[in-house]
């Protein structure tokens, strides 16, 4: 039984992504069109009944929306499309080859979003898009020796992108040739160094995003519901959730509730702080919404989702600097979530991607490995953060309840942590 | 125009025009779906959030040598084709010309129309009947779907389709369990859901000990379909046309005798009834192992070309992304008698990627001590990171208790039977 309703809301999107690849020479191109809308009336319980539907154009969203909402809508019906990444495609994908590499793949996404988000007496814009390209590069024919690089870009032309992928190609193919050579992964107890500017950025993401989102710190199931205003490691560290960040990252001015987008402190000098809000988690929590408000379509409803996970950069040197004391250790560039329990804060990942440390030197590639632990043992073992922060925009995004991906960023420094778990897996 | 009046139209004849207009070079494809979907995901002690929608959406595939493209978006006047033939094709065409502006009415028969209140009121009462077993949501969908394809290759295909889906959710110290039904039609029985929860639960919170590594191990069907689904990914057209040692592979012995799995897209305990796929080809019952022999594979359009076989019509698009999947794929119910005094296995805990990739598995599992019938203490959870190949070769006989899981791809299995608990763990 829902109460009264308190506040009707609404939702216009065009969306245009262009998914382009090239594999060992075939080239594809996949475009998908969404333009709709969804009207979201939200009930002082908490509920929230949303009907959505497809738009074509603006007399459709004149006769169905609002005056003030349809009027800011007009420029989503009329968009240029896409730009074809065939010739960038055909000037790179034969790079590989060259390098001797046994086989190459050039994906890339493009994606531009523009939304409308409404009230009876308000409304806003939000332009948003990302271009992401992956390179993934064989050497031989062993399907472990494979080097990888990815790019973010900051707007959604081709000028001078050949160069860079080209770029990335060549350093791609230096790692899968070095990957020829890897040796196990160990197992044991050692110290780890993870990036945390790169796909290892993900250990920060399930630690303690997810575990902070307001759904389920209201719903009394995260593990760091009791430890809310306590330190749980120490005062160099900082993370946040933070949509406003424009580099290499996810990025929105308000979020898909019309919220202002501003950095939500998770962890603040080490202290346990504020979860990640919308407006139906605020609610329930009796807290201010913090614009994490995000949908994976018109089609679906808000939830409270993280965006850019991010520590801030310490004070304790370079990468280099970071590995020096390091006798025996893994520098980790590469999790993959294995699983995550959000009521005790045990986790695993798969190590993708990884180096040995033997006497504060990078050594060889590491074949792959679990990282293990729970999150209040992991945190409370770093010793050591980086000074030197860098973001990753990660291609695959982050998946929640209905399944479909999100996009999602990562950034910090590179850290040190005390002995961790690692076990070595089956190739 | 409403996204449901969509449906009055007959597209067949629209897309024929379209289609026959193509340069002679091009092979193109048209397919039009429309779905139409009310879903509710609902918390204990929260409101729910309902969604409902409908839209449609039509999709141009078009392929030259060595070069394809793919075009979806969202139709709301049936004139829009063409700006989407034109896209795909990449050049004029006078395709656009023969589109109608509108088209005479549907003429399949419609299925019933989705009530829009079951989903919630679905969920509200598996909750209610769980509440004692830690639930954290469920989510109850119902979705109806109208498919037309029309391709030069003379393809020519319409279908409707209505399903009703649950998806559960438990949280324990141990970890959290997932699980859900799903059945073609307005209603789905939640009995065997609320069954196995209840289960589940008392098995999670009953103190847990050694168990006789001595006992045979039955793996009940919510852990057993997990393997089904892994051999999946191998049966896959996709993989076969990637791999030469697969390739190779038909009539050879895969999995145990005792063993032969079926493929069968109108099984009446299956969680779809499918009559063409989504590249509109008849999908045709297979028997894909014969008494652990390998027979067939899952073929879409492309694999089946790559393969030199006939296609048996497993296309399936998500997005504009087409692959090879399975319908209703599940292990052919045996008579083996239920035990006496064995260790059951019939939990799993939840875990990100449980096909780490085609033919392993990476799942915790756990289950009960049985004795003379009776469950005696439960197993400390096991983790199971294995070959599903492997594992299916241990199976000593097969139960007739099928049963089919739509969180894992659809796929079902009856109870197996196996030695012992290291033939489990290290097959």
């Amino acid at each position: 039984v829902t109460t009264a309703s308190t506040s009707t809301s609404f939702f216009v999107e065009a969306s245009d992504v262009v998914h382009y690849a090239s594999k060992n020479g075939t080239l594809t191109s996949r475009t998908e069109h969404d333009r709709g809308y969804a009207i979201t009336t939200a009930f002082a319980d908490g509920a929230r009944h949303q009907r959505w539907a497809a738009l074509s154009t603006h007399a459709e969203a004149v006769a169905t929306l609002p005056g003030h909402v349809a009027q800011h809508a007009e420029p989503l019906f009329d968009r240029a499309p896409p730009p074809s990444a065939n010739d960038l495609l055909a000037r790179t994908s034969t790079v590989g080859r060259e390098l001797g590499m046994q086989a190459i793949e050039i994906r890339g996404r493009l994606a531009q979003q523009v939304v409308v988000v409404g009230a009876r007496d308000r409304c806003a814009v939000d332009h948003r898009e990302h271009h992401v390209i992956a390179v993934d590069v064989r050497a031989g024919d062993d399907s472990a020796a494979v080097g990888r690089r990815e790019i973010t870009l900051p707007s959604r032309g081709f000028e001078g992108l050949a160069e860079l992928v080209v770029a990335a190609i060549r350093e791609a193919a230096e790692d899968a040739r070095a990957k020829i050579d890897r040796v196990p992964c160990p197992t044991g107890t050692l110290p780890v160094v993870i990036a945390l500017g790169s796909d290892a950025g993900a250990w920060l993401h399930e630690l303690l995003a997810h575990p902070l989102e307001g759904d389920v710190v209201a719903a009394g199931m995260s593990y760091l519901t009791r430890h809310r205003g306590q330190q749980i490691c120490g005062e160099n560290i900082t993370v946040m959730d933070d949509p406003t960040r424009a580099d290499r990252s996810v990025s929105y001015a308000i979020d898909d509730e019309g919220c202002a987008a501003r950095s939500a402190i998770l962890l603040d000098r080490g202290v346990v702080a504020e979860p990640i809000l919308d407006a139906r988690a605020a609610h329930a929590l009796r807290l201010q919404p913090n614009g994490h408000g995000r949908r994976t379509s018109h089609r679906r409803p808000v939830l409270c989702r993280a965006t850019h996970t991010m520590m801030l950069a310490g004070s304790d040197g370079t990468l280099e600097q970071l590995l020096q004391p390091v006798a025996d250790g893994l520098f980790v560039t590469g999790l993959s979530p294995r699983h995550m329990d959000l009521a005790t804060g045990a986790f695993s990942f798969y190590i993708t991607e990884a180096r040995q440390i033997a006497h504060g030197q990078l050594g060889a590639f590491v074949g792959p490995g679990l990282l293990r632990g729970t999150a209040i043992d992991a945190l409370g073992a770093i010793t050591a953060v980086g000074s030197v922060a860098t973001n990753w925009f990660g291609m695959l995004g982050c998946r929640k309840l209905d399944g479909v991906p999100l996009a999602v960023s990562f950034g910090g420094p590179p850290i040190r942590l005390g002995a961790q778990r690692v076990e070595a897996v089956r190739e | 125009m409403t996204p449901s009046a969509m449906c009055a139209i007959d597209w067949l004849p629209v897309l024929e025009d379209a289609v026959k207009q193509r340069p002679p070079d091009l092979e193109l494809e048209l397919a039009v779906k429309t779905v139409e979907s009310s879903d509710a995901f609902v918390q204990p002690g929260a409101g729910a959030i309902e969604n409902r929608g409908a839209m449609t959406w039509a999709t141009a595939s078009a392929h030259r040598s060595d070069q394809a493209s793919v075009v979806q978006r969202g139709l709301h006047e049936i004139s829009e084709l063409q700006d989407l033939v034109r896209e795909a094709v990449a050049a004029p065409t006078s395709a656009a010309a023969r589109v109608p502006a509108n088209g005479p009415p549907f003429r399949s028969q419609d299925p019933a129309a989705i009530d829009a209140d079951i989903p919630a009121a679905i969920a509200r009462a598996l909750l209610g009947e769980l509440h004692d077993c830690r639930p954290l949501y469920c989510i109850a969908t119902q979705t109806r779907t109208l498919q037309v394809v029309y391709g030069s290759d003379g393809t020519s295909s319409r279908e409707h389709g209505l399903r009703t889906e649950l998806a559960l959710r438990l949280e324990s110290e141990h970890g959290a369990v997932v699980d859900g039904v799903a059945a073609p039609g307005a209603t789905v029985a939640t009995s065997p859901l609320v069954s196995r929860a209840r289960s589940a639960a008392a098995v999670l919170a009953a103190p847990s000990g050694s168990i006789d590594p001595t006992l045979p191990v039955v793996m009940r069907p919510a852990v057993a379909s997990v393997l089904v689904a892994s051999l999946g990914h191998v049966l896959s057209g996709d993989a076969a046309s990637r791999s030469k040692n697969l390739r190779g592979a038909i009539g050879r012995a895969l999995i145990a005798p005792a063993l032969s799995l079926r493929d069968d897209p109108t099984e009446p305990r299956g969680t779809v009834h499918r009559l063409v796929d989504d590249e509109g080809q008849p999908a045709h019952d297979v028997q894909l192992v014969s008494d652990g022999r390998l027979t067939a594979w899952l073929l879409n359009r492309a694999a089946a070309a790559s393969l030199g076989m006939a296609n048996n019509g497993r296309a399936q698009r998500i997005g504009t992304r087409v692959g090879c999947a399975p319908m209703n794929l599940h292990v052919v119910p045996g008579a083996a008698s239920a035990l006496g005094d064995y260790v059951e296995l019939s939990v799993r805990l939840e875990t990100f990627r449980p096909f780490v990739r085609p033919g392993s598995i990476d799942i915790v599992v756990t289950g009960s001590e049985i004795r003379d019938g009776v469950a005696r203490r439960s197993l400390t959870p096991v983790e199971l990171q294995v070959s599903a190949v492997g594992l299916l070769r241990r199976v000593l006989a097969v139960e007739d208790d099928l049963v089919f899981f739509p969180q894992l791809e659809g796929c079902g299995a009856p109870s197996l039977h196996f030695p012992d608990l290291a033939a489990v763990t290290r097959p």
